[in-house]
This record gives structure tokens, C-alpha cells and sequence, in this order.
């Protein structure tokens, strides 16, 4: 770091300080994630304490909208992961530390809140692993398995989506023994010719009604 | 069973109900509701009727009874209320709200029948006395104030007898009070009477008073 | 008083079952089986009666309907009625119904229901979509004495009478449709007989009705409904205007 003061007095420093090793790139990008996830969150959070809920394929879109922010955020993280590690935040010396100490102590705790610690207990709880007694060889082994895991599932999904037939009036078994033609498999809705005809007259039979002319 | 009569006070003035008041006081148990009544009639413009028919109709309407109308030509009357029954609605018979019958008669037969009279009292007062229910009410024409009239209802328990009483002891008072030109129709008859003819009845009396 | 929009149609026997079966869909509501017998009254011929009132406005001789239910026990003979009964009715007579014991008991019973009403004539115009008639009603709750010689009194005579019965559908938007039948009631001497007016199929009516003529907002309402209905019906059940001057019920200066 470049900047120590040539004065000795902290509070009138008149060197601008340097913030050329500032990793900008990394911080403006995950401000970013934060901001979408954030907004995602606080969305869900606002639909779900309506009085009326919203319909579930409107709650199903923001879900997936939230997850795919997560993981791009999870994915920003990884990739700035050795900048981020080395980066270390500090205050200037003309950060007024006497007026505003309770925000300086905020921004630079790194010791999570007890809720956020419970959130991180309750995950490796669930999870089974001893996280800090495996070696990085085999927590990479476990996440390929879950890779694995995911990626046969979603095999499973499409496999069976493939034997089942979504539109039209017969089903995949029947299209295949009975030769039915596919263009009879759609529905499609046409227009009815069935029409009804008049027997009598209907001014005639108001008239009746009306004026009582014999028929 | 309850018993029903009318009186009509002529020769008084607006301000005799309050004198009426004062009298029942010693007697009053309880006020009841503001009441109102109305009695129009009708009388026939078509020519070569029957020289021996009335040519008058009359409709009644009592707040008490329902707001239903009474109306009544020689010895034939109908009463209609103002809701419909539910077989008459599902049947495609009426469609809406009813009116009462002499709204036909001012707006759809008024080439067969003009109205040529009608007595009303609104704001009428109700009491409770210890023998009968007594509703009071001063009755107006066009032309202005007309007499008071007493409607006097028995109680359930009552016979005939009683209420025959009741109904002198109330002319008694009238008299007390220097009415005497008193016209009066009542219940004559004993026997169970059904809610409707009881209405027809009632009807009548006011319009033997008032006719 | 109400003011009725009103469409009318009329469909033949055999299109009676799937008829049904749209109207069901499209009004979301079961067909349910109603009838009603109308007496149709005229002003008393032998009485000289005024063109003008004593406001010396024109006032038309004009019919008075009187009508009051049938109740379906009388008319299926006890038996339960749905409205597959209707498929059986293509005579002049209705098996299980005697007419004749029918009108006994009504004439007779002075508690009675009446419904009494007099229509105006529909509403004229060039660029009419519907007919648009005021009808003024009353309800006869009971008589003293029978409501025939109160009619009597009214200065009214008979004039003819006549049964609807048939199925009715009532749309949640307040639209009711009815198919219907209409024989003519003749009682001559001591003999009641019925007459099928509406020969091998059904009248079809579909109405809206507003309580006050003066709410334009419903009237309104009701056209669009009225209209959208005939949009959707189109080329199975063509809803249409019918004449007006048929459904004019004055005397006529010929009669």
C-alpha cells in the first residue's frame, strides 16, 4: 500500500489515497449478484404474505428466477475466489472514527451474526460431512458425485417425460401397436354443421300468446 | 282470534290526538311504531255500466299489515303484497318486483277507472293499552284535514265480548273528551279467522268509516 | 314494473336433448322444469269504455294476463319430473296431466297466487338488436270471494287461455333462457280440451330483466349479455328480434 502520510497528522492528510489495487471488477460484479438475488428474495417474501397467494406457476417462475441468480452469484464468487481471498478492507485515516465508531465496527466484522451461524451449522448438520477434516481432494471427490447425482436425475426426468404423450387423444402405447395415423392423434376443434330448423313460425305463436288468434 | 275495529272522529281538529294522548296516558303500557295509512278511490268512467253497481273501487293500504293493498269493489277484493312468491318467480309468471294494485289502476286502466279521492295518515301514533293496541292517526284529503281515526286491535286472547267492550269503553272516552260524532265499524262475527280475511275485514271497516 | 330484453328462436323436436345439453354448459346451471297457466282477460265489450283518461291522455284497451304456476306433482301425476319429460309432450293432450281438475282447484282455492300483468308494446326502432318491453305486474296473494268476479268487477272478461311448459336455464350473469311449449286451453260448456300450439318442437326465449327502466346501466349490461349469447349460439340457434306488433297486446280496433 501507498499511501502513508507524509504528515504525521492523520486527520489532514493531503495525499489522495490509492485505490488502484481495489479489486473494482470483482466487487462491482458480485454487487451486482447480491442486488438481483436480494430483489428476487424480497419479491417472494412480499407475494407470499399477501393475503391472496399468487398462482403457483407465477411463484414457480420467481423460484427458478432466484435460483439461477444464486447460482450465478455462487459461480461469480468461485470464479473471484483467489482475489477475493487476498483482499482485505480497512478504513482511511480520515474515516471519523470517534463519531461514527458503531459503523465502523459493522462494516468490518467478519464474525457472522448467531443466525447466520445456525443457518451454516444446521447445513453441514444435514449434510453428514465433517467438512473440516476431509482433505480438498475428496470434498472435490464429493462434489463431482453430486454432479453425478444431479445429472442422472435429470436423465431419470426426461426419460420418463419421453414415455408419456402430453397432447392429443391416444396414448404412446396405442400410437405404436394400433397403426394410427398422426395427424388423427391431434385434437384440434372444428366447427359443428349440427343445426336446428324452425317447425312454426315464431311471430305466429306470439301472436298467439298475445292476442289469442285461433291457430 | 284477534278482533279488529275503526272509528273515525270528524268534527275535531289536527290537535285532538294530543288531547287523545293525554287521556290514554293513565292507561298506556307501551308506544309502539309509527304507522301510516292510505284509502284511494276509483270510480269507474265507462258508460252503460249496471244501474244497480257502485261504480266505485277501492284500495287500501295499511304499514302495518306488510304495506299489502286491500282492494275492494262491492263484496269482490284482492290484497296485494309487495314481494312475490318464489312458485310464481320459478314458474316464469312474474319477473321482477310487484307493485300494488292501485298503481295498475292510475297507470294502465286509467280509461276504465279515475282516482277521485284519497284519505291519508301519515305519521300515525301506536299504544298499548292494558285491554287493546289502539293505532291513532289524523286522516287528510285534498282539501285538507278530514277527522282522526282509531284502529283498534284486541288482544289474541280476547273474545268477542271483551273486545265489544273494549271498543265502547273507547267511545266512553271519546265521549268524555266531547266527541261524539263517532263513526265506527267492528268485528261482528266470532269464529277463526285466516291471516287474509282478517285483512279483508280490517279493510272494510276502514272503508265503512271513511267511505 | 320490469323492463324485459328479450330473443327469441324456436328449434324442432329431435334437437331438444343436445340443446339442452349446451345451454347446461353455457349457463352452467341444470335445466329445471317449470309451467304456468295464463288466463288472458279483454275489457268487457259491453261496456262503453273511454279513449282517453280524465287527463285526456290516450289510453288503449289493452289485455290483462293473469297466470299461476302448475305445479309439477299435478302435472307429471306425483311422479318425479326431469327434463326428459318434455320429450313426451308432442300432443295436444298431456297424459299425466288433467287439466280439467286442475283448473277446478285453482278456480276454487281463493288463496290462490295470481300473477297479474299488463305488457306494453316492445319498443320501436330501426336499428333495434332487441326487443325491449315494459311489463307492469302485480301479485294477487288472495281473494274474497274468487279473483274471476273481482276481474268481473275490474270491468274485464275472459278472453282465452293457454299452458307453457318447459325447461329453464339460469345463467349466473342473470340471463334466463327457456325452451318451452304452449298448448291452448279451451273450456267449452262443461269440457276442458288442450290444443298443441307449438307443433314437433320447442319456442326458445332468452331474457334479461331489469327492475327499474330508468337503470341504464343494467339495461346496458343486459344487451352485451343478450348480444354475446346470440354470438355464441350462432349457427345452431339463430336468436332473433321477433315482430313487435305480434307481441302487442291492446285490443285491436277490429276486433
Amino acid at each position: 500500500m501507498t499511501d502513508t502520510p507524509s504528515n504525521t497528522d492523520p486527520l489532514q492528510s493531503a495525499i489522495a489515497p490509492d485505490f488502484s489495487s481495489v479489486p473494482t471488477q470483482a466487487l462491482d460484479a458480485l454487487r451486482m449478484k447480491f442486488s438481483q438475488l436480494t430483489a428476487s428474495l424480497s419479491k417472494i417474501r412480499d407475494e407470499m404474505s399477501r393475503a391472496e397467494l399468487p398462482q403457483w406457476y407465477t411463484l414457480q417462475a420467481q423460484l427458478t428466477v432466484t435460483l439461477s441468480q444464486l447460482s450465478s452469484l455462487t459461480n461469480t464468487l468461485d470464479h473471484y475466489e483467489e482475489t477475493l481471498d487476498a483482499t482485505v478492507a480497512y478504513p482511511l485515516p480520515s474515516f471519523p472514527t470517534t463519531a461514527h465508531e458503531g459503523l465502523i465496527t459493522t462494516l468490518m466484522r467478519k464474525k457472522n451474526i448467531p443466525e447466520v451461524d445456525e443457518w451454516i451449522k444446521d447445513a453441514k448438520e444435514t449434510n453428514g460431512l465433517d467438512v473440516d477434516s476431509l482433505s480438498d481432494a475428496e470434498i472435490k471427490k464429493l462434489i463431482n458425485k453430486d454432479k453425478d447425482i444431479t445429472s442422472w436425475a435429470t436423465k431419470c426426468l426426461l426419460d420418463e417425460r419421453a414415455k408419456h404423450s402430453y397432447t392429443g387423444l391416444y396414448t404412446t402405447k396405442e400410437r405404436q401397436t394400433e397403426s394410427i395415423d398422426d395427424r388423427d392423434n391431434l385434437y384440434t376443434s372444428s366447427v359443428s354443421n349440427v343445426k336446428t330448423s324452425r317447425p312454426f313460425s315464431v311471430d305466429k305463436v306470439l301472436k298467439f300468446v298475445n292476442q289469442g288468434e285461433s291457430y | 282470534m284477534t278482533y279488529y275495529g275503526v272509528l273515525f272522529v270528524e268534527k275535531c281538529t289536527p290537535s285532538t290526538i294530543t288531547q287523545l294522548q293525554d287521556v290514554l296516558s293513565t292507561d298506556l303500557i307501551s308506544m309502539g311504531d309509527k304507522w301510516s295509512f292510505e284509502l284511494k278511490t276509483f270510480r269507474t268512467s265507462a258508460k252503460n255500466t249496471d244501474p244497480n253497481d257502485t261504480k266505485v273501487m277501492h284500495t287500501v293500504q295499511l304499514s302495518h299489515k306488510n304495506n299489502e293493498t286491500v282492494t275492494i269493489k262491492n263484496q269482490s277484493a284482492i290484497i296485494t303484497p309487495t314481494y312475490v312468491t318464489k312458485a310464481l318467480y320459478d314458474n316464469g309468471c312474474v319477473f321482477g318486483t310487484p307493485e300494488p294494485f292501485d298503481y295498475m289502476l292510475s297507470n294502465k286502466l286509467s280509461n276504465i277507472w279515475t282516482q277521485r279521492q284519497s284519505i291519508k295518515g301519515e305519521f300515525g301514533v301506536s299504544y298499548q293499552t292494558a285491554d287493546l293496541s289502539i293505532r291513532v292517526n289524523n286522516a287528510f284529503s285534498y282539501s285538507g284535514f278530514q277527522g282522526l281515526i282509531l284502529e283498534l286491535e284486541s288482544k289474541s286472547s280476547d273474545n268477542l265480548e271483551a273486545f265489544e267492550k273494549n271498543v265502547e269503553r273507547v267511545r266512553t272516552m271519546l265521549s268524555g273528551m266531547g266527541l261524539s260524532d263517532v263513526r265506527v265499524s267492528s268485528d261482528k262475527s266470532q269464529g277463526s279467522k285466516q291471516e287474509d280475511s282478517s285483512l279483508f275485514d280490517l279493510a272494510a271497516h276502514y272503508l265503512k268509516v271513511l267511505g | 314494473m320490469v323492463q324485459q330484453l328479450a330473443l327469441f328462436s324456436a328449434i324442432e323436436d329431435e334437437s331438444y336433448p343436445l340443446s339442452v345439453e349446451t345451454l347446461t354448459i353455457l349457463s352452467s346451471n341444470r335445466p329445471r322444469l317449470f309451467a304456468n297457466f295464463n288466463k288472458i282477460y279483454k275489457p268487457n265489450p259491453s261496456l262503453q269504455i273511454e279513449k282517453v283518461n280524465a287527463k285526456n291522455q290516450l289510453v288503449e284497451q289493452t289485455r290483462v294476463k293473469l297466470s299461476t304456476a302448475v305445479p309439477l306433482s299435478k302435472l307429471g301425476n306425483g311422479a318425479e319430473l326431469n327434463y326428459h319429460f318434455m320429450e313426451k309432450l308432442s300432443n295436444d293432450d298431456i297424459e299425466s296431466f288433467n287439466v280439467k281438475s286442475y283448473i277446478q282447484d285453482i278456480d276454487s282455492n281463493n288463496k290462490t297466487n295470481w300473477a297479474f300483468q299488463i305488457s306494453d308494446i316492445p319498443a320501436a326502432g330501426n336499428n333495434r338488436k332487441l326487443s325491449s318491453q315494459t311489463i307492469h305486474e302485480s301479485v294477487i296473494q288472495s281473494s274474497s270471494g274468487s279473483v274471476s268476479s273481482f276481474i268481473d268487477e275490474l270491468g274485464y272478461v275472459n278472453d282465452f287461455q293457454y299452458i307453457n311448459v318447459g325447461v329453464k336455464f339460469q345463467f349466473l350473469s342473470g340471463v334466463v333462457m327457456e325452451i318451452y311449449k304452449v298448448w291452448q286451453v279451451v273450456q267449452k260448456d262443461q269440457e276442458v280440451s288442450m290444443k298443441l300450439i307449438t307443433k314437433d318442437g320447442f319456442m326458445i326465449k332468452a331474457m334479461y330483466n331489469v327492475n327499474k327502466s330508468t337503470d341504464i346501466e343494467s339495461l346496458n349490461n343486459g344487451s352485451q349479455l343478450l348480444l354475446k349469447l346470440k354470438t355464441d349460439l350462432r349457427d345452431y340457434i339463430e336468436l332473433d328480434i321477433p315482430d313487435r306488433k305480434c307481441m302487442d297486446t291492446r285490443l285491436n280496433h277490429l276486433d
